[in-house]
């Protein structure tokens, strides 16, 4: 009995720590199309990363290919209007797209965190005004602020990250408002409170980490949003200028020649859409998995 | 005794689940006469509701009826068409269900939810309205008028129960079933609607099949009872005499466990020990064995089968009150703790 | 249900509705104001054509005059100015015709939206886990993941371009729009592009919602009355379903709203979305703020209009 009981057991098992963030991660794993997104939006980074040093053709170099032109062996996806090369010009656009929508969000987080804690912790008069701004905001349509302010701004890739951001921001800081009002109550904080901590530790040292599961799902999906409402504004003429390119802008180029020439338009709308659907599909994966009371 | 109008031969309903097949109702049969009212008690799970739900084949996913017979008027319900048992609903057999707060719906004025009874079945609109306004009266509804305007969550639980009876008897079915109606509300008004029920048991001679897990109510209402256990009936018979002298121990302890009026003072409550069954494996012989204090070892591998105890009384059980009476004599009986296992040793064939 | 309460309610939103609208037109004018005198006009004028400009919009007085006039010519006389770029033009007339025009392709894509979102949500629902079901779950998906213009362009791609080229011309969608308010040929691809991708969320929601309420015990009464299946999931079901679609219908409505900008540009829709975009791009300043106080009202009715559908609905609800 022993001998084969000693013959069964080899090695402790190693124990299984209990983190969340071992646990989210754990769980993310599994989740096959948050897996497949990574993957996409990874090499979708790397790629744009490497466009800023080289691309196979210049994307603003007028005449490489015959304008119009399908796509090709010399030219993936085929030429524009202007003879230049579709795919080096989706590569850049994947730049704008991604200097976008992590720009947006990181100047998100910086203006909304901060907000949401202090509301959420002190309530009260500051509540108050801070939850009427943010209703007065989400009455506005965001797509007509944002044209008006890169209006009166004049349209940059600075401007329109502004534009966004302006009228964007109401979801994060709703978002750090609730969890600080939920999370104020428990009794670690009462704990802290108790022994003297200051405030600004009690919301960057207790509160903060503890609302940065949904704070890092509510960013996720704040990208995808960004960068529709970029390819938007671009679409429109009011966003990126040519000739740099944005998928919303080679988009609005190609649909006026989708007769001759579909594949202007089929390829950024693709890029788009795969692109968006990915955020999408992470930042389901990272909810699912950060959610304690998820039970899959 | 005039024919009976329902018949229920062998009713089987179960339901698969993950873990398997559970046998909500296994078997059961009984009968209905017209005008009666039939008690169907039992602790939950024990298969009451799915049997009243059975009747009408309300059963819900992932429930079916797997066999036997409800023969009304001559008419297998289990055979009829949809649309045939679609009219049969309401009309001639009604139900009426256990909170009725939640079994109203909330976006519709009460009262058309009482003509709607009707106009399922055909009433033109105005006369279905008028007559609406007689049985909200009848159940003693007061400002009846105002009231059919009013949606649900206006009225009272009481009101909303009484409004439930009304839909139930707007067509003046044959039969009424009543899935445990006085649960859900305060005793003062259980006992208002318990006297309404038998009152129009009386005045409109509509057979009543009330569900329920108190033996109070049964005893306020009923002329005869069943008393199921883990989806059999394990007694059956005359209110009066199974309240007197109940012959299967499930019965007997469930009177046990009664408070009482007439009970010393020093007499304890005793609840039912042991744990409800699991109808995914049921106890082998007589499901109740594990929680009975009578056992023997028959019962324990044999499963009893409905047999005549009285008159009009029936009950499965290879002991009997009658017989542990006579084995351990009515003073340790008295100490007997329901639902406790057994002293006598199994091995002993009484 | 018009109770004095919902009178009083209406009349309440009513008032903020004016106050806002005013707010944000005040915002937005002094925001052009502020922007340097020779970037109103496109072209480069000298000396006495451009001060005879200036004059005659008033743009040589200052600041607070300006905005006191304009203040009081817009809520006085409902007269929004005249167009900087097109001479002569005036633009209360013109943002209230476009307006129509873009209520009118609004509505076509909400009520195909809403019916058509319910019917799949519903249907999904009642056939729940069937390959019915799967279908619909992932084509809504794919429906509120991308982006209003590739849904356009794809639905060009299939009935301007592929149709045509397979039907050899016979059967095909021409892009365009004749007279103000386009036929019924014309309006119902984009009413479809702009409603998709909220047809999808509504579609989603309705299912959900539908299967939460087909599990409630005031079905199973209504089906122990012995109503049909019809009448049980119409006037029971999804009534009491429609409540969490209509919490939604709020952004629903903004969000259509400026989808439409999109959409109109894309079919040449003669819309306020059309007017709006054009106006910024040719730097057409009061137009830009006459748009865009047509929409702070559109805007604000709109979620008027919600609100008051809530106290349809439910029956619970009573301002």
């Amino acid at each position: 009995m022993a001998a084969t009981a000693a013959a069964v057991i080899t090695r402790p098992i190693a124990p299984e720590q209990a983190s969340l963030w071992s646990d989210a991660w754990r769980r993310l794993r599994r989740n096959r199309m948050a897996l497949i997104s990574a993957v996409y939006l990874t090499l979708l980074v790397v790629v744009a990363i490497v466009a800023i040093f080289k691309t196979p053709y210049s994307y603003r170099e007028v005449g490489v290919a015959l304008p119009y032109s399908g796509p090709s062996a010399a030219h993936w996806f085929g030429a524009d209007i202007l003879g230049r090369d579709v795919f080096s010009r989706l590569l850049v656009g994947a730049q704008i797209s991604l200097i976008v929508g992590v720009g947006t969000q990181v100047l998100v987080l910086l203006v909304g965190v901060p907000i949401g804690l202090i509301a959420g912790y002190y309530r009260g008069a500051v509540d108050s005004i801070v939850t009427f701004i943010i209703n007065v905001f989400y009455g506005i349509p965001d797509l007509l602020v944002a044209m008006i302010l890169l209006l009166l701004l004049g349209p940059s890739l600075n401007n329109i990250i502004i534009a966004i951001v302006a009228t964007r921001w109401m979801d994060m800081t709703r978002l750090v408002r609730g969890q600080t009002l939920a999370l104020r109550e428990r009794e670690f904080i009462e704990a802290a409170r108790a022994s003297g901590a200051k405030p600004l530790k009690i919301l960057f040292g207790h509160i903060l980490p503890n609302a940065l599961g949904p704070i890092i799902v509510q960013a996720t999906f704040g990208v995808p949003a960004a960068i529709l409402f970029e390819a938007f504004l671009s679409f429109l003429g009011i966003g990126v200028q040519p000739p740099t390119p944005s998928w919303g802008s080679m988009a609005s180029d190609g649909l006026a020649a989708i007769r001759i020439a579909p594949h202007m338009v089929i390829a950024p709308s693709i890029a788009l859409s795969l692109t968006l659907m990915a955020f999408n599909f992470l930042g389901d994966g990272l909810r699912d998995a950060l959610d304690p009371r998820s039970r899959r | 005794m005039a024919n009976p109008i329902l018949q229920v031969r062998d009713l089987k309903t179960q339901f698969a689940t993950e873990g398997g097949i559970v046998k909500a109702v296994d078997g059961i049969s009984f009968e209905l006469y017209p005008g009666e009212s039939l008690g169907i008690v039992g602790e939950s799970g024990s298969g009451k509701s799915m049997t009243a739900l059975s009747l009408l084949r309300l059963v819900p996913d992932p429930g079916r009826i797997v066999g036997g017979q409800v023969l009304f008027r001559d008419q297998d319900l289990l055979q009829l068409t949809g649309e045939e048992i679609r009219e049969i609903r309401g009309r001639d057999i009604a139900m009426i269900f256990q909170d009725p707060q939640s079994s109203l719906n909330p976006v519709l004025q009460t009262g058309f939810q009482v003509d709607e009874a009707m106009l399922a079945h055909g009433k033109p609109k105005d006369q279905a309205r008028a007559r609406t306004l007689e049985l909200l009266k009848k159940v003693r509804i007061p400002a009846a008028e105002s009231r059919y305007k009013d949606f649900p969550h206006q009225l009272s639980g009481g009101m909303r129960q009484r409004a439930m009876i009304a839909m139930g008897l707007a067509n003046a079915p044959a039969i009424l079933i009543a899935d445990e109606p006085t649960t859900a509300l305060d005793v003062t008004v259980q006992a208002q609607i318990l006297e309404l029920l038998a009152d129009l048991n009386r005045e409109l001679g509509t057979a009543i099949i009330m569900i329920t897990h108190n033996m109070g109510v049964v005893a306020g209402l009923c002329t005869r009872v069943l008393v199921m256990y883990a989806g059999e009936i394990v007694e059956q018979g005359p209110v009066e005499q199974i309240f007197a002298n109940p012959q299967h121990p499930y019965t007997w302890s469930l009177l046990k466990s009664m408070p009482r009026v007439d009970a010393l003072r020093h007499e304890r409550l005793r609840s039912i020990e042991g744990m409800a069954p699991d109808l995914l494996r049921p106890p082998s012989g007589c499901r109740f064995h594990p929680r009975c204090p009578f056992r023997i070892e028959k019962c324990f591998t044999n499963e009893p089968r409905l047999e005549e105890v009285g008159p009009g009384q029936q009950a499965a059980c290879w002991v009997t009150m009658d017989r542990a009476r006579k084995e351990m004599g009515a003073d340790e009986l008295k100490d007997i703790r329901p639902g406790a296992g057994s002293n006598v040793h199994p091995g002993q064939e009484i | 249900m018009l109770t004095r309460g919902t009178l009083l309610y209406i009349g309440q939103r009513l008032v903020l509705i004016g106050f806002t609208v005013v707010a944000v037109s005040s915002i937005v004018f002094l925001g052009i104001h502020r922007l340097p005198g020779d970037a109103l006009f496109n072209e480069h004028l000298h000396g006495t054509q451009y001060e005879l400009l200036l004059h005659h919009y008033g743009l040589d007085r200052p600041l607070w005059d300006q905005y006191t006039s304009f203040l009081s010519a817009m809520i006085f006389h409902g007269n929004l100015g005249e167009s900087l770029v097109n001479r002569g033009v005036q633009i209360t007339p013109l943002v209230v015709r476009e307006l129509t025009v873009s209520v009118e392709v609004g509505l076509f894509a909400l009520i195909f939206t809403i019916g058509l979102g319910m019917l799949l949500g519903v249907v999904a629902a009642l056939r729940q886990n069937t390959w019915v079901d799967y279908v619909l779950s992932t084509t809504s998906v794919i429906g509120y993941s991308m982006p209003s213009f590739v849904i356009a362009t794809f639905l060009i791609l299939l009935f301007a371009v592929w149709l045509d080229n397979l039907t050899q011309g016979t059967f095909y969608f021409q892009i365009g729009w004749t007279g103000t308010y386009g036929t019924i040929g014309e309006i119902w691809l984009p009413a479809f592009a702009l409603g998709f991708p909220y047809a999808s969320i509504v579609a989603r929601l309705t299912r959900a919602s539908m299967l939460e309420v087909i599990r409630q015990d005031y079905i199973r009464t209504a089906r122990a009355k012995g109503l049909k299946e019809t009448v049980i999931t119409i006037r029971h079901a999804l009534r009491n379903a429609l409540i969490p679609v209509i919490t939604i219908l709020g952004p629903l409505v903004i969000g259509i709203i400026t989808g439409g900008v999109i959409v109109e540009n894309i079919f040449g829709i003669p819309g306020l979305g059309k007017e709006f975009a054009n106006s910024i791009l040719n730097r057409d300043y009061n137009i830009v703020i006459g748009v865009f106080t047509m929409y702070a009202a559109l805007v604000g009715l709109a979620n008027l209009g919600v609100d008051l559908l809530y106290v349809v609905i439910d029956p619970r609800i009573r301002y």
